[in-house]
């Protein structure tokens, strides 16, 4: 592992923290120009995880797992159009993270946003929709690598949890970059018209996530120690 | 040609162009800049597409674009000319001029990326980061191909179950419990089928050297001088655009608007495509 490696990934947890933090700030001192210095922050955040990614030293069967994980997410739009409520981004980007790892989880999340617009329109949105998304898969590996993840019912919460979060990460950026003079009414006009649609996914995800949160890691460990997938430093010691 | 003479240009002008556009449009609310960006994107727009796939993607932001303004008026008293006062809420023009604006500025924005996606295919996104990102723009690429590929998976999969199980219960969670193990199959043979893909990918030396590009795209003398304008214009604009739309403001009352030579160098900037045009009347 290199050194440009190791700064990367020591700079992970610092950029989720500072990312929202330097949002609310923008937004409690009213500055300029905050649509177009939220959309760069929300770029610059994703540097260090697309780097560390890039530099780490990963074979061409190592990145397969991400590929898979993403095209399943953006298919299953399609593949789920009989079941419009259920979307299984949400439970699949969570699965990645929580089977491959905290940065395998983020690359998948983000890649997911990034290539369903290519299907459903870029816009300024995308930066932001990669973080939240990269976010989601990021901290299901972080908690499932302390084992907190292992409940059927843990892992269900969990989700549910995470489609509020990337709600309101999204309705926060909206309000920070869009609205003049937050008060009361307009941030309560914001978050309140995406209650319902989270409130939705954030059901279907656990209707999905609670039958799968046994099968499937058992079934990707089992992949993964058949064709011995995975970077360099977590192969050794699983 | 049919997407003009500027989506022949070298990505990397075309990127610049696109980068510029847009952020510009993102950082000022002054009204005839918004109306500059949003009259040069719709234009560009229509030339690049006709005229009503430019209307089907209006309709298709005209709701979001409609909230943000509603929220920038309906909740922000700080206008001094009322209009209409209900409860909590009041109207002002001021509050409606900055709705307005800014529901402008995502309109322009929304149609800066709608060209983008016409001028930018993915085959140029490539070309521009496959050498600096290698696996990140390989990903993206195998990720487009493995969609399609997916859903083909998954109606074979489910035309066997069908095949297998005779009849299916229609109810709903009849339906969800068949949605999670057709997931779960299509989950399991991916991983399984990547691992192929990798293992002839390695055979035929993927990762021995640094990655090239098809490339058909050279620097030629056009190119070059596109370049130098565009440069030229985006530091003009950035300095004219701080020091003339500085004294524009919504609030208490809005300002008149007055002439500024940031227009000017404004609109040559967004015209670009246009203007590269030009080089036609030369033959």
């Amino acid at each position: 592992m290199g050194r440009l490696t190791r700064m990367m990934r020591l700079l992970e947890p610092i950029v989720l923290v500072v990312l929202p933090v330097l949002m609310m700030a923008w937004a409690w001192l009213e500055l300029p120009n905050a649509a177009i210095v939220t959309s760069a922050a929300a770029i610059v955040a994703l540097i260090p995880f697309f780097v560390s990614f890039e530099s780490g030293s990963r074979r061409a069967r190592d990145i397969m797992p991400v590929i898979v994980m993403t095209a399943l997410a953006v298919a299953g739009r399609l593949i789920f159009a009989p079941v419009p409520a259920i979307k299984p981004v949400y439970a699949i980007v969570i699965m990645a993270g929580l089977c491959f790892g905290r940065e395998e989880g983020f690359i998948t999340g983000s890649l997911t946003m990034l290539v369903s617009n290519i299907f459903f329109g870029q816009g300024p949105w995308t930066p932001w929709q990669m973080f939240a998304m990269g976010l989601v898969g990021y901290l299901s590996g972080a908690l499932g690598s302390r084992g907190l993840l292992n409940h059927r019912w843990s892992i269900g919460i969990f989700g549910f949890v995470m489609v509020y979060l990337y709600g309101f990460i999204l309705d926060t950026w909206t309000l920070v970059g869009f609205v003049n003079g937050m008060n009361a009414g307009s941030i309560m006009a914001t978050y309140g018209a995406g209650i319902i649609t989270n409130t939705v996914s954030a059901i279907a995800t656990v209707v999905f996530l609670v039958p799968i949160a046994h099968s499937w890691p058992r079934m990707f460990r089992r992949i993964k120690k058949k064709y011995q997938i995975g970077p360099a430093e977590y192969r050794a010691s699983s | 040609m049919a997407k003009g003479l500027f989506a022949t240009y070298h990505p990397a002008v075309c990127m610049l162009f696109f980068l510029a556009a847009i952020c510009f449009s993102f950082c000022t609310q002054h009204p005839v800049y918004v109306v500059m960006t949003c009259v040069f994107a719709g234009a560009y727009l229509i030339y690049l597409k006709g005229a009503r796939p430019f209307l089907r993607s209006v309709g298709a932001f005209i709701p979001m674009v409609v909230f943000i303004g509603l929220l920038n008026s309906l909740f922000n008293s700080a206008g001094a000319s009322l209009l209409w006062r209900w409860g909590p809420f009041s109207i002002t023009v001021e509050g409606l001029c900055y709705g307005l604006a800014v529901g402008g500025m995502l309109v322009a924005v929304l149609l800066w990326f709608s060209c983008y996606n016409e001028v930018m295919t993915e085959d140029k996104f490539t070309y521009l980061f496959g050498k600096r990102m290698p696996t990140i723009s390989l990903m993206v690429s195998m990720i487009s191909r493995w969609i399609p590929r997916m859903v083909s998976r998954g109606h074979s999969v489910y035309d066997s179950q069908e095949a297998l199980i005779g009849c299916y219960d229609q109810s709903k969670s009849g339906k969800v419990k068949r949605g999670l193990r057709m997931a779960t199959v299509l989950a399991g043979l991916g991983m399984e089928d990547s691992v192929q893909t990798a293992d002839s990918m390695c055979a035929r030396g993927y990762g021995s050297t640094r990655r090239t590009a098809y490339a058909r795209y050279k620097w030629h003398v056009r190119e070059y001088v596109v370049l130098g304008l565009l440069i030229a214009l985006v530091l003009a604009n950035a300095v004219l655009l701080v020091v003339g739309t500085g004294s524009f403001k919504f609030y208490p009352r809005m300002s008149n608007i007055e002439f500024l030579w940031g227009y000017v160098t404004y609109a040559l900037m967004l015209g670009m495509p246009f203007l590269v045009e030009l080089e036609r009347l030369k033959r």
